[in-house]
């Protein structure tokens, strides 16, 4: 599984958003995700991704456009490794 | 005598123990009563008289402390405005409580004053710190023991939240029970958790300082992640902390979950929705010495009106968990569906609370008031029709069952689905709607179907009911549909549009809130 299909399945799995939920340009803020689920996305990501995201990370991920996700975790990987 | 009292008295006699401490200060005793007495001397000098309502459009810090103290001081009504929740809803709630002061967090307001918005058109809106002036200045403390002390905003019947209005006297029984239940004291140090703008946080934010312990304020995003949980209570040996079942269920599959047992967390304390069995004994698998306290009480009887410790005993009995019994001063009534008060143990009935604990009433809306503050239930005994379903086992513990209307509760919040109804129909693409809690993974979800005007899609859905909805209130599921379908009485037939929409329907027993 790439990078990005693991982004994508982790955000289907926990926010049960659909597929053009997924593809939007919005965020999951604004896609009405409480934050209850974000931390769930957040704590997939981390588990997966075996990483620890900064506080000014986490806020990122709850303001970036949904579709725009797996790139920012791909960035955040690069800065963490 | 009122919570500042108690609270100035700690000031008084200990000035120099820690009292409360954020990512920006940290302050004793000694420190809050002279930040309290700063902050009334200026809300004086701005006009703020006893009744007038006082905004606090401010995060879980050491400063809403300090702003909430403060108007108990001149006799001014706090009113905690959710800093998370779309800004027309924010606004609804200034608009119909009009205050004479919004009292806003420094860095929010220059983060709109950047982007041009201004927070709420009309209204003085300042800063704590251009509001400060000398202690000396202060204005003489109100001590009317009837007089209301904070007014809390709550998921209503239209699209407009409802204010209940609470009063000191009910305030401090409450916050006084807290302390003595939770055997809260100088030694305990407490973890905030929950957002101050909901009313279950003053368990904690109000009972610790009046036991003379000392208050723990992350901000809420510094607490997102589990890890950071568990990091902070060890980084700052926090003893005591609440939160609703919800954010445990966040906590249990963490790593990290073992390492509680080697801090000096002793207490954990739990309201806002049904907490469970299993919960509980996947807490104690890791933190087997961990005393546990589950509390329950609608926010118009004053943060809770039960205090129950549960035991590994209790909990092998298995759900529903019991609540407990009232607090001292505070009457459980359960009536049936015929309006007949029953007593015995094992039946069913909706909960009437009477007592010491009971709200003003709401906020300008005596016609509601009427609705729910009984005086023709229990004979010479005014009392608060909850809706909720309970029953009382043989040893005098009452355990809760369910909503008895369309309202459900999820992290922690009551959630209205006539509300959230209402406001998607007040959006102009929408012609009709109709919301419904669906068994969600085992927690409640809502799903809301919807009549389209014009064709819009899911996501253009969601994001315009962003704006009129906080998160926790939009529904899980939009589904765009031509019409709903009716039972043969004409009812809209819930059952068919969960089976049409591939939903699981909600069991009548007490679900896990998503």
């Amino acid at each position: 599984m790439t990078e990005q299909d693991a982004v994508v399945d982790i955000l289907a799995r926990e926010t049960a958003l659909s597929a053009s939920d997924l593809s939007s340009e919005w965020s999951l803020i604004d896609l009405g995700v409480t934050s209850f689920v974000i931390v769930r996305v957040l704590v997939a990501f981390e588990d997966h991704f075996e990483t620890e995201f900064s506080v000014e990370q986490m806020e990122e991920v709850v303001s970036t456009p949904v579709a725009q996700l797996p790139e920012f975790v791909r960035r955040a990987l690069a800065v963490g490794s | 005598m009122d919570v500042l009292e108690l609270i100035l008295d700690r000031a008084r006699t200990s000035p120099d123990r820690p009292a409360a401490k954020d990512r920006s200060s940290d302050i004793t005793y000694g420190e809050l009563e002279q930040a309290v007495a700063e902050l009334a001397s200026g809300l004086g000098e701005q006009g703020v008289r006893e009744g007038d309502r006082v905004c606090l459009h401010l995060p879980n810090s050491v400063e809403f402390l300090v702003a909430a103290l403060a108007c108990m001081w001149v006799g001014a009504i706090f009113v905690p405005l959710a800093t998370t929740d779309p800004a027309p809803r924010r606004r609804a709630v200034v608009e119909n409580c009009e205050p004479a002061l919004v009292l806003a967090d420094a860095e929010m307001l220059s983060v709109a004053e950047r982007d041009g918005e201004r927070l709420y058109e009309g209204r003085l809106v300042l800063p704590v710190t251009a509001v400060n002036r000398p202690a000396g200045a202060a204005p003489a403390r109100a001590d009317d023991d009837d007089r209301p002390a904070y007014c809390i905003y709550t998921s209503g019947t239209t699209a407009l939240p409802k204010g209940v209005l609470i009063g000191h006297r009910s305030f401090l029984c409450a916050v006084l029970a807290a302390a003595e239940l939770l055997e809260l004291d100088e030694t305990t140090r407490s973890l905030c958790v929950s957002s101050f703008h909901f009313d279950g946080s003053y368990g904690t934010l109000f009972p610790t300082p009046v036991a003379g312990g000392s208050l723990v304020i992350p901000r809420r995003e510094a607490l997102m992640l589990p890890r950071l949980f568990f990091r902070t209570v060890a980084d700052e040996q926090v003893t005591h902390t609440s939160m609703s079942p919800t954010y445990l269920r966040l906590l249990l599959p963490s790593r990290h979950l073992p390492e509680l047992a080697r801090t000096p967390l002793r207490t954990m304390a739990f309201g806002g929705d049904a907490l469970f069995a299993d919960d509980l004994e996947r807490l104690w698998a890791s933190v087997p010495s961990l005393r546990v306290f589950n509390r329950y009480g609608p926010t118009e009887t004053t943060i809770a009106v039960t205090t129950h410790e549960l035991t590994p005993e209790i909990v092998a009995l298995g759900d529903p968990l019991p609540i407990g019994r009232p607090h001292a001063g505070v009457t459980f009534w359960l009536v049936d569906d015929e309006g007949k008060i029953i007593d015995r143990p094992g039946d069913v009935g909706e909960l009437y609370i009477g007592g010491n604990h009971l709200m003003i009433g709401y906020w300008r809306e005596p016609a509601l008031m009427s609705e729910v503050m009984r005086t023709d239930v229990v004979p010479g005994e005014t009392v608060y029709r909850t809706r909720d379903l309970v029953f009382r086992d043989d040893s005098g513990s009452y355990h809760y069952v369910d909503r008895s209307d369309r309202v459900v509760k999820r992290s922690g919040m009551r959630i209205s689905l006539v509300e959230i109804t209402a406001s998607l129909t007040s959006l102009s693409s929408i012609s009709k709607a109709h919301c419904v809690a669906y068994d969600k993974d085992g927690g409640v979800g809502i799903a809301a179907f919807v009549v389209p005007i014009v064709a819009i899609t899911g996501p253009e859905l969601r994001h315009a009911a962003r704006d009129r909805l906080p998160a926790t209130m939009l529904p899980d599921v939009i589904e765009v549909v031509a019409d709903f379908p009716l039972t043969g009485s004409n009812k809209v037939d819930e059952r068919a549009m969960l089976q049409a929409a591939g939903l699981q329907e909600l069991g009548k027993e007490g679900l896990r809130s998503g």
